[in-house]
């Protein structure tokens, strides 16, 4: 874990030092994410907690075009003489803005390359090498939202998956409530790497409601998510995860709350639940995590 | 005699330049004229043939057809047209302001704000350009950023309502509704028929 906590005091310490806005132009607007998560894995037969940190730094030119790149750590304590694995995870996005009159909205096209490297002795988690272009459209009305998204997903040996993640969002409550609704279809090209699997659906839903000014605890956000079905190696683009467990991920509940402190810093809290199952060895076991995330904006 | 030849022929040169010049001035009548009746594709294609013709009527060729391009919705077009226009003049204010229309439209606040800025570099108290970004940064949601804004604007023009509409909005977003109260109660001593303004203030009573 020292590197993942010299990791964390490093970004804060950037954080700090950066509190005048004199790191952007007026033409470029720069954003440092700094995250934590820690998950303890109930009913697990193998493993025991997991510890996750990363940063991702992203600049958006004007309203153009917009880069990411991120990176994160993560540490899977496993029980008896299973190795623990250590994980780095390095993320590059890029994305582009257009405007076109005959519709009257902004699409984006987007695309996110990830590599992913750790010390799994099995070599079933590791070398991932990922590719996932996105289109979305949002109208100018904001009222509805649209994307569709497909991730190649490598990894050492032979396994790749291909997952396409249609996704439909819709406001609701006057603005005050948006509600996502993302399908993940995924197809392995290797069922015995995949827990027997061929193929993979599931539909992730996720709500997110507006405070008015003044709400309790001073709360600006408050997201409930939920996961049905089964999925497998999924990519996460909004939240730029992936999901490289070699277990079946087999629904996840998730609530959180968001604050944002000023024009410039905003906090995210997020508890959940994971039920993942390892179908192998009969190992059905749940991932109880906790997120957390800053976020500095110049 | 000699001299007489002299005039009857400068008659006949000047004549044609005349007849040009008078076809011009009808032609920007006529596009003016189109644009009042909500012509506006038929007031573009008038003023097409000077969009390339140099110098000053080009320029204004094309901050009107930019223009013209904006009220048809053809946001793209209106932000090439002024981007050239710029070109041609790097001093414009027009063609930043113009810039704006389309970008604002566009929702694509930060460009916008580009342009209102390089406006007040040359004119500061620029009151458009000021209110232009505005917009931008209520687009962009940064409250305080507008909340100051807005308060500077306002005490630089104090017989206007709209600074102190943004400063309400930027009070109401940041959770301080007396401030914003007190914001649109000094809206409504300017414009006492406004609807925001009334909204508000109906709707707090209504809670208390």
């Amino acid at each position: 874990m020292v590197k993942s906590y010299k990791l964390l005091l490093g970004s804060f310490v950037l954080l700090s030092s950066l509190s005048q806005p004199v790191m952007a132009g007026e033409e470029w607007d720069v954003k440092l994410d700094v995250q934590a998560s820690t998950g303890d894995y109930s009913g697990s037969t193998q493993r025991n907690d997991v510890n996750s940190i990363g940063a991702f730094v992203s600049a958006e030119y004007l309203d153009k075009v917009g880069f990411t790149l991120g990176y994160s750590n993560t540490k899977i304590d496993f029980k008896s003489n299973i190795k623990d694995i250590d994980q780095d995870v390095f993320y590059a996005s890029a994305r582009t803005y257009l405007t076109p009159d005959k519709v009257s909205g902004k699409f984006t096209l987007r695309l996110d390359l990830y590599k992913v490297d750790n010390n799994d002795a099995t070599k079933s988690t590791d070398e991932g090498r990922i590719i996932a272009p996105q289109i979305s459209f949002i109208p100018t009305s904001k009222n509805w939202y649209v994307d569709l998204g497909y991730t190649h997903s490598n990894y050492a040996g032979s396994l790749s998956l291909d997952q396409w993640t249609p996704t439909v969002g819709f406001a609701f409550n006057n603005k005050y409530d948006w509600l996502q609704l993302r399908g993940y279809f995924i197809d392995s090209s290797n069922s015995a790497r995949t827990q027997g699997e061929g193929s993979t659906q599931a539909l992730e839903a996720k709500l997110t409601h507006y405070f008015k000014p003044g709400a309790a605890l001073g709360v600006d956000r408050f997201y409930a998510t939920a996961l049905v079905g089964e999925r497998i190696f999924a990519v996460d683009s909004d939240a730029a995860s992936v999901y490289n467990l070699a277990d079946i991920q087999k629904g996840s509940l998730s609530l959180g709350a968001a604050w944002d402190l000023n024009d410039s810093w905003d906090v995210l809290f997020i508890a959940g639940v994971e039920r993942y199952d390892n179908q192998s060895i009969n190992d059905e076991y749940d991932n109880r995590y906790a997120y957390f995330n800053i976020s500095k904006k110049w | 005699m000699k001299k007489l030849y002299c005039y009857w022929v400068l008659l006949v040169l000047w004549a044609p330049l005349n007849t040009v010049a008078l076809e011009e001035t009808n032609t920007w009548g006529d596009s003016h004229r189109l644009e009042a009746q909500g012509k506006y594709k038929e007031a573009a294609a008038l003023i097409e043939p000077y969009l390339s013709a140099g110098g000053n009527t080009a320029e204004y060729a094309l901050l009107r057809y930019g223009w013209l391009n904006y009220l048809l919705r053809n946001h793209n077009d209106a932000i090439r047209s002024y981007e050239k226009a710029l070109a041609l003049n790097p001093d414009s204010i027009d063609a930043r302001l113009g810039l704006t229309l389309p970008l604002l439209a566009q929702e694509r606040w930060k460009e916008s704000a580009r342009y209102a800025k390089q406006i007040l570099q040359r004119a500061p108290w620029h009151f458009t350009a000021h209110v232009r970004l505005l917009v931008s940064e209520e687009g962009q949601r940064k409250w305080s950023v507008m909340k100051n804004h807005a308060s500077i604007l306002a005490a630089h023009y104090p017989a206007s309502a709209t600074p102190w509409v943004y400063l309400a909005r930027a009070e109401a977003w940041q959770g301080d509704y007396e401030a914003a109260k007190r914001a649109y109660l000094r809206v409504l001593r300017r414009i006492p028929e406004h609807i925001e303004a009334n909204a508000f203030i109906v709707k707090g009573r209504d809670e208390e």
